[in-house]
């Protein structure tokens, strides 16, 4: 699970992803749930995020749509950011300047 | 129902913020019902006002609910209008919501910056508004807004995964090859269903999409007429496809710009980028 594989299942290349740690309580609607444990995190309930299950891998996560990241909370663990990692500048290797070779002095 | 919106040059963020909330509830019955901030000489109206199917559902933020245009309130899904100090910056899409917090659950956010602008003669500026069963769209093009909040329907993805929406984010200005941009876009990626299954993760995440369509034509009907084919277009990604409510081609340039004309069957319609909207 790296940063392509969340950029792929959200189809995004900015916000976060955070697994979630915490317990849905019996009866309760997990994605309502999460969302409203991710907005009191926050502190705003003007989020806007994707609550996903991931089987394969036996976790929860969810991806927020924000510049920042400004979660602190033991229920939402960093996993990633999604925004692209800069492609390094091309390597320019110069050319080494010929060596000058003195003609040889005529004998 | 189709609202030409234009407004004046004292047009205020407040203005635009009630007309914008009062077009959506269909508290709009002529344009003389438009604030302050408007034109009403060059605003116009087009189609009824889909009752039953918008409902706001918070006094402070602008959040509706939008019922599908087939009936099934359970697939009622919500749209917030997000305004900064001068724009509508922003406008997200949810599966669900809770109204205790006011918060949108499973959603995706599309930046806009769209704002009023004064009409000027000749560029018609302003803003085209769809209020319908089908749709909520805006366009304006002299902002670079082309938005439509598109009803889609069932595939066998849908019918099998029902948590997966049956709505979608489509930028109408990314349509590749067709109308105005071609030779501009390139990557068909201008839709988005925020919520709905994904064969990659085996879960529900968000699904980009592109949007296709079979090739249409112009016929003559009678001397001096002619017969403009519209045909359904469908939301493609990489699972199944998905039929756009009220999203039809049209010949390649029959109209240019952003156009209103009248069907076979005197429904009104907008075009934009050879894709003929329904308006009612």
């Amino acid at each position: 699970m790296n940063k392509e594989f969340f950029q792929s299942i959200f189809n995004q290349k900015m916000g976060y992803v955070y697994c979630y740690k915490g317990t849905v309580p019996e009866g309760e609607s997990r994605d309502h749930y999460i969302t409203a444990q991710f907005a009191e995190a926050a502190g705003s309930n003007l989020v806007s995020t994707i609550v996903s299950e991931l089987p394969t891998f036996g976790i929860t996560v969810i991806y927020n749509h924000a510049e920042e990241n400004n979660i602190n909370s033991a229920n939402f663990e960093l996993m990633t950011d999604l925004v692209p990692d800069p492609v390094p500048e091309p390597q320019v290797f110069e050319e080494p300047a010929p060596e000058e070779t003195t003609p040889a002095e005529p004998v | 129902m189709l609202i030409r919106y234009r407004t004046n040059s004292s047009c205020t963020l407040q203005n635009f913020k009630d007309d914008v909330n009062n077009i959506i509830l269909g508290n709009i019955a002529t344009v003389a019902n438009l604030s302050a901030g408007a034109d009403k000489v060059n605003s116009e109206m087009y189609g009824t006002y889909p009752t039953g199917t918008y409902a706001r559902v918070n006094a402070t933020t602008y959040t509706y609910s939008k019922v599908h245009n087939d009936s099934n309130t359970g697939k009622t899904h919500y749209i917030r209008l997000n305004y900064n100090a001068t724009t509508m910056a922003n406008v997200a899409l949810a599966a669900s919501y809770t109204s205790g917090t006011d918060t949108l659950v499973n959603s995706a956010t599309v930046v806009e910056n769209l704002a009023p602008m004064s009409y000027e003669s000749a560029y018609k500026t302003g803003i085209d508004i769809i209020v319908s069963n089908k749709m909520l769209a805006f366009f304006a093009p002299s902002q670079g807004v082309m938005l439509g909040i598109v009803d889609i329907g069932n595939s066998s993805t849908t019918r099998t995964y029902t948590n997966s929406m049956l709505m979608m984010f489509q930028d109408f200005a990314n349509v590749p090859n067709w109308g105005s941009t071609r030779g501009t876009v390139f990557e068909n990626t201008g839709g988005t269903i925020p919520y709905s299954w994904n064969y990659d993760s085996a879960g529900y995440s968000t699904v980009v999409c592109g949007i296709g369509g079979v090739k249409t034509v112009r016929k003559p009907a009678a001397l001096g007429s002619q017969v403009v084919f519209e045909n359904p277009m469908f939301a493609t990604s990489s699972g199944a496809s998905n039929l756009m409510y009220g999203c039809y081609q049209i010949p390649y340039l029959t109209f240019s710009g952003v156009q209103i004309y009248q069907d076979a069957s005197n429904l009104y319609r907008l075009s934009v980028n050879d894709i003929s909207l329904l308006v009612d």
